[in-house]
């Protein structure tokens, strides 16, 4: 999927720049296609995700009682969305899709930013799941 | 350093993503400051729970918001 991920980057960013008379900072323009690119294949793969078990599918490190397993998930889902929408897509970007601080491209601002940023981000979110596993 | 000088530090030395001189300042900080040694305990593991969300769908749905976030970044 990555390589068709890169091809089609890459495909998208010629026929674009074409078209566009300004300057650009290509790497970062590049980040942004391509982010754009895998979030419509992550949006697509919703349609599936119903599917059971594969080869791929991670197994656990450790038993986890199901119901608690739910109950975090559930947690951390709203806490991630009661964040400002400016932490939640630093929180989603950097902790979740796993890109480092290229983020700080994708979002138009310095790395020394996006790290003070994701720092933010992530207490905001610890506090906010406290409260919720307290049972707010 | 005070504490308020260095507490934006403490969940990226958590996650070792401080550089070398950020990651002195806050353990020099840290080895003499109990309150922020709580704090670290505190809000460490942020990233683990984040990560536990891989293979829910959930974020399907808020992709577009973190979309046009980035895009609106590039925009100002």
């Amino acid at each position: 999927m990555a390589r068709d991920l890169t091809q089609d980057t890459f495909l998208e960013a010629y026929q674009r720049i074409l078209n566009t008379q300004c300057e650009i900072k290509l790497k970062s323009w590049l980040y942004r296609i391509a982010t754009n690119n895998a979030i419509d294949v992550l949006r697509r793969r919703k349609l599936v995700s119903w599917l059971p078990w594969t080869a791929e599918t991670p197994i656990p490190k450790e038993p986890r009682n199901l119901e608690d397993d739910i109950s975090q998930r559930e947690s951390v889902r709203d806490a991630l969305n009661r964040l400002p929408e400016k932490y939640r897509a630093i929180l989603l970007l950097h902790d979740y899709q796993g890109f480092s601080y290229e983020i700080g491209e994708m979002l138009n601002i310095s790395i020394d930013a996006a790290k003070k940023r994701l720092a933010r981000g992530r207490e905001m979110f610890r506090n906010v799941y406290e409260r919720l596993e307290g049972g707010e | 350093m005070k504490c308020k000088d260095i507490r934006w530090m403490l969940s990226l030395y958590d996650s070792g993503e401080l550089s070398l001189e950020e990651q002195e300042i806050a353990e020099t900080h840290l080895a003499s400051c109990e309150k922020c040694r709580q704090e670290l305990a505190r809000i460490s593991g942020v990233p683990e729970l984040i990560q536990s969300l891989h293979g829910d769908t959930w974020w399907a749905d808020v992709s577009s918001s973190v979309r046009e976030q980035i895009n609106a970044s590039v925009r100002e």
